[in-house]
């Protein structure tokens, strides 16, 4: 027994001696940054060439919930980089999460200059930097050459309107294809993005200037909710909730209307470039893709939502040095063309996407495709947020809304009355129980605050044209 | 005279480092400044990715990790 023991105490302690050596010589000489983003099989491809170009740090992906990564870094041991998105920006950014990089990022190459300028804009948070993106998209019409062919349609305008859009979609639905087979106009995969792009296309703001109201009931609004509704229940060219359902079960095409769009059971599909990485399990739809930008509404350009997946640094980081190496890296030819060759969206340079041929890739050898994603980034506009009420909360109000319009249980008119109220009435609670939110106000407006202050307000903001752009 | 450099943002570990460097150079009677780099550009000039760090006349002697006084003291003879 006394030898077992005897062992057992040389093996551990050998293996502690193993442990101190190897330890030891990772601290010194290579530095780990760990990563919180999604578990994306293209974050590992990325990785490696950022060791490769800096042989002296190594990163390592940290899918972690976003629960778990609060209370990490809470107790000071949460990753070193984490992806952020507009939604938890701002909550991030003012519980000092986040490290503020407006000193170092424009001498170190991954300032505001280093990237196109509504993405710019959505880096930022009470006027200062906190992220650089990993990557920056904002929705195009991606077509099915092959199924506008069948029914002999010419492909659609580079700038045309939504009127345009629906009389191609009821030629769909009303004419008989050559093939004879049956398809749906638009793949409908997310609707709450698409009336991201039908609000600010219609001149819809979300909030006014200072925060403080929300606009959402404005004849602007309205207006694209009635759009997103027509589309569904008028002109049936996306299709409603029950009919999605009804699609998924049949035939095997899966549960998204990415799937029957890559499946080519549709003919259009309303998407993000980064649409192309999904190719990689449809490649024969691949020779038949064309893009054009979104339809514009009257004589207003087109001005879809800018998304960005954006890389921070976690403020309590002791790596933030080589944190800083990898923004470098993200701003970087190298990890550009990476992005370019994958598809993943635009990559955060706008130096690599001057054209749509320098994002000419194996999925899509046609610049115009590439081009019509370059200018919806070029026409989009960041999400808008307002200081005084949580940004998650008006993401989920905003979808029961789009939901509500879906399935017919309230007017656009009726869903926009109360989103707005229930987002202000948010707004005036916050602003009640929060001392620092008053501050604030008392910040912006110049004047004292006080519990009633919003009854002036709604009467002073003067009601726009249903077109007109504020 | 020394000079000894702190190199980190002020986490903790930065106040410690910076309590056993004192305490180093004043049990072997050195004459020191004591420096602390904030800025994390010039930490990076310095070569260092991970902090805090400890330089000792320009020269980093440490970097990740928080030396015992006994350690620094070495580093300082």
């Amino acid at each position: 027994m006394k030898a077992v023991f005897a062992i057992l105490l040389l093996a551990f302690a050998g293996l502690y001696a193993v442990a101190q050596i190897t330890l030891g010589r990772g601290r010194d000489q290579v530095v780990h940054l760990t990563w919180a983003t999604d578990p994306n099989p293209a974050r590992t491809q990325q990785c490696e060439l950022f060791s490769r170009m800096y042989p002296g740090i190594r990163v390592t992906v940290d899918p972690t919930d976003r629960t778990k990564l609060l209370v990490r870094c809470a107790t000071g041991t949460g990753p070193d980089l984490i992806d952020t998105s507009a939604l938890e920006l701002v909550s991030l950014a003012e519980t000092g999460i986040l490290k503020d990089l407006t000193p170092y990022a424009v001498s170190m190459g991954f300032g505001p200059d280093k990237t196109y300028p509504q993405a710019a804009k959505a880096m930022m948070a009470g006027g200062k930097q906190y992220r650089y993106p990993c990557n920056v998209w904002a929705n195009a019409l991606i077509y099915n050459k092959a199924i506008f062919a069948d029914y002999g349609l010419a492909a659609p305008p580079k700038d045309w309107t939504w009127e345009q859009l629906i009389q191609i979609g009821r030629q769909i639905r009303q004419s008989k294809p050559r093939s004879g087979r049956a398809y749906l106009v638009i793949a409908n995969w997310a609707g709450l993005y698409l009336v991201m792009d039908l609000l600010p296309s219609h001149g819809a703001r979300f909030f006014s200037d200072d925060g403080l109201i929300c606009e959402l009931d404005s004849p602007q609004a309205i207006a694209a909710l009635q759009l997103y509704h027509d589309l569904m229940h008028v002109h049936q060219i996306i299709p409603t909730p029950a009919e999605s359902s009804a699609l998924s079960s049949q035939g095997g095409w899966g549960v998204g209307g990415i799937n029957w769009f890559s499946s080519g059971r549709a003919a259009m599909i309303i998407i993000g470039r980064w649409y192309l990485v999904i190719t990689r399990n449809w490649p024969d739809i691949r020779p038949h893709l064309a893009a054009v930008s979104l339809p514009r509404v009257g004589d207003l350009p087109p001005r879809p939502a800018l998304y960005l997946r954006g890389a921070a640094i976690n403020s309590q980081s002791p790596h933030a040095p080589a944190a800083m190496k990898f923004l470098q890296y993200l701003a970087s030819r190298e990890y550009g063309q990476l992005i370019v060759r994958d598809g993943d969206s635009l990559p955060p340079n706008p130096q690599l996407a001057r054209s749509g041929r320098d994002l000419v890739n194996d999925a899509c050898g046609d610049p115009a495709f590439h081009q019509a994603f370059i200018d919806a980034v070029s026409n989009s506009q960041p999400l808008e947020f307002s200081p005084f009420v949580d940004a998650p909360q008006v993401w989920r109000w905003l979808q029961e809304t789009v939901e509500k319009i879906e399935n017919r249980l309230a007017t656009p008119a009726q869903a926009c009355a109360q989103l707005a109220d229930e987002i202000n009435k948010a707004i005036r609670q916050n602003l009640q129980r929060r001392p620092d939110l008053q501050q604030r106000y008392e910040q912006l407006t110049g004047k004292p605050y006080r519990d009633d202050w919003w009854q002036t307000r709604r009467q002073a903001a003067a009601p726009r044209a249903p077109n007109e752009r504020p | 005279m020394k000079t000894l450099q702190i190199l980190g943002t002020g986490c903790a570990k930065c106040h410690l480092l910076a309590d056993h460097a004192q305490a180093a150079a004043r049990a072997l009677g050195i004459e020191f400044e004591l420096q602390r780099v904030t800025d994390l550009q010039r930490i990076m000039e310095f070569g260092v990715m991970v902090t805090p760090a400890l330089a000792v006349d320009g020269q980093v002697k440490a970097s990740g990790r928080v030396p015992s006084v006994e350690e620094i003291k070495a580093m300082l003879r």
